[in-house]
């Protein structure tokens, strides 16, 4: 589904990513896990497209998505929430997820200056994709308000119904549950292992160590850029390298 | 009790009056200050589509103002094309020109992008003063055809009137379908957060050319209209003074709003000539009501009235369910 070989990316000099490699199979969740600044969310970017990396390939489905822009990663299907926390404030919850469907619907950007059926149609679609979605994340009835006014945790959960919009083939999910409700993360693990079953495929960097052990067939570990121990979450619990990382020596 | 004034009437109620207006006014004088608030409305369009909607700040609007406004009279008067066509030439040139500017400097960041679009103002004013073989300079092209209609020419302020509002009420409608398509909901995403929109998929960068290519059809389109009413062209066309009144207007109005700006349009327009006050002192005057706006209504005049509507929601609960 997702192959990383060999990534590469240095800021000024100073290795964010040093030679990393993994896959990701279809149809699993899998847990990208590692101290703050160890190069977690630079591969998020790199992977995005939102950073072009100084080494290496990334596959998306077997297609060398390396140098591709970020629009047409996304839509690939391959879509992403960001670490801190990304909505367009002034919009409507409902614009907001309007404006994330819509690209997905294979029309061109220009066509539908006029509401005719066929784009109402459209927009219906969207409309009743969001108003879904919001009420599987535990937030209907906000579809009205202006994204920027919800509180932190609701953001979150639009961010990452903005990346499910579209029916992604594969999600990367920076810190999804981080500022979240115990009881909101039970309902969010659940609705992804759904849409898991039905093939969504995951890749989730989440330092809420439980929710990983939970939901993740594999877990990556990496440190200062590199990938330092990988398997399924019992066996990395375990792993000396990790605990070193975590906790030092 | 539900609101009798919906913004569908106001509306409606607007363009019956613009209608009406010139059989109550006589005054060559005034007919003239109402032609040119329409031709303005255009031109503010083509500032509040840059600014108001993809948060870009654009002081190219007078270039293609004055492109267009010299690409209509140059037809007209070297190669008697008639206004139609002068006029359809004069929007193009103004995308074309937006286009060509647009594809290397929507890629800088957006305070070089304004530096860059300053600079094809001063830039275009140079042209037309220096080129002399073609413009004339600074002796400007006079004698420019006054606008036909289906071969009947308009003359006389109230003919001109009524042509002008055809055109700013297509521009209006045009610009209302814009906003509300999908291309709009794109254009309000790059304002918004142009990285999510990315990851939404969205091709930001040709998000902003669009819009800033539509704001030059616009600019050329009511340079056109101001050159063959006024029949007489300058290189001062060009002049940042209208830049500053565009800004006060579309700031005032409510940049992102469309009869937020149409209003701030009429009422800059208008209330000056009506209280008569001093050329000298309006740019000062200007100043200060524009500092003050700021302060006090940041959204300008159609933010102020939002918000006292979500304050009126907000103490009546009862009633903010039919908005």
């Amino acid at each position: 589904m997702l192959e990383i070989r060999g990534l590469t990316k240095h800021f000024l000099g100073v290795p964010a990513l040093h030679d990393v490699s993994f896959t990701v199979e279809r149809g699993e969740i899998a847990g990208l896990i590692g101290p703050n600044g160890s190069g977690k969310t630079t591969l998020f970017d790199c992977v995005t497209g939102f950073l072009a990396p100084d080494g290496g390939k990334v596959f998306y489905m077997d297609r060398d998505i390396t140098s591709l822009a970020p629009h047409r990663i996304a839509r690939l299907g391959l879509t992403r929430i960001f670490q801190q926390i990304r909505t367009f404030p002034r919009l409507t919850v409902i614009e907001n997820m309007r404006a994330a469907g819509q690209q997905h619907q294979g029309l061109s950007l220009t066509g539908g200056l006029f509401p005719t059926k066929r784009i109402r149609d459209l927009n219906r679609a969207l409309d009743e994709r969001a108003g879904e979605l919001l009420e599987v994340l535990g937030i209907p009835g906000v579809g009205g308000l202006a994204a920027g006014t919800l509180s932190y945790g609701q953001q979150k959960l639009l961010e990452i119904a903005m990346a499910l919009m579209p029916r992604p083939a594969l999600v990367l999910l920076d810190e999804p549950v981080a500022g979240v409700n115990p009881t909101l993360i039970e309902s969010i693990k659940g609705y992804l292992k759904r849409l898991n079953k039905i093939g969504t495929t995951f890749l989730i960097i989440e330092h809420n160590l439980q929710v990983v052990m939970d939901l993740c067939h594999h877990v990556f570990v990496m440190d200062s850029g590199e990938l330092i121990a990988h398997g399924p979450p019992s066996v990395v619990q375990e792993d000396e390298r990790v605990l070193e990382a975590y906790f030092g020596k | 009790m539900k609101a009798f004034w919906t913004e569908g009437r106001l509306v409606w109620a607007a363009i019956a009056l613009a209608i009406m207006l010139p059989i109550a006014i006589r005054s060559n004088y005034l007919l003239h200050i109402m032609v040119m608030t329409e031709i303005y409305v255009i031109l503010a369009l083509s500032l509040n589509l840059v600014l108001g909607y993809a948060g870009l700040l654009s002081l190219a609007p007078p270039a293609f103002f004055g492109i267009g406004a010299y690409t209509s009279a140059l037809l007209a008067l070297r190669l008697n094309l008639p206004f139609w066509i002068s006029l359809s030439a004069a929007g193009v040139a103004g995308l074309l020109f937006a286009a060509a500017i647009g594809i290397p400097s929507l890629r800088l960041s957006r305070h070089s992008f304004v530096i860059v679009t300053l600079s094809f103002t001063l830039l275009a004013q140079l042209v037309a003063t220096k080129w002399t073989d073609l413009t004339r300079g600074a002796m400007g092209l006079p004698g420019i055809p006054t606008a036909t209609f289906f071969g009947i020419p308009i003359t006389g302020k109230v003919a001109w009137y009524y042509l002008v509002l055809g055109m700013t009420l297509t521009s209006l409608g045009f610009f209302t379908l814009l906003v509300r398509s999908r291309l709009g909901r794109a254009i309000l995403t790059v304002r918004e957060d142009e990285i999510l929109a990315q990851a939404a998929g969205i091709h930001t960068w040709r998000v902003k050319l669009y819009t800033f290519a539509i704001s030059g059809l616009l600019g050329g389109v009511a340079g056109s209209c101001y050159a063959h009413y006024i029949t007489f062209i300058d290189p001062a066309v060009f002049d940042f003074y209208y830049m500053e009144n565009l800004l006060i207007m579309v700031i005032l109005g409510g940049a992102g709003t469309v009869w937020g700006v149409v209003a701030g349009v009429a009422i800059f327009n208008v209330v000056p000539e009506v209280l008569r006050i001093h050329p000298e002192l309006r740019t000062f005057l200007y100043g200060i009501v524009l500092l003050v706006a700021i302060s006090v209504a940041p959204g300008g005049l159609a933010g102020w009235v939002r918000d006292r509507r979500a304050r009126q929601n907000r103490q009546s609960p009862q009633e903010g369910s039919h908005a």
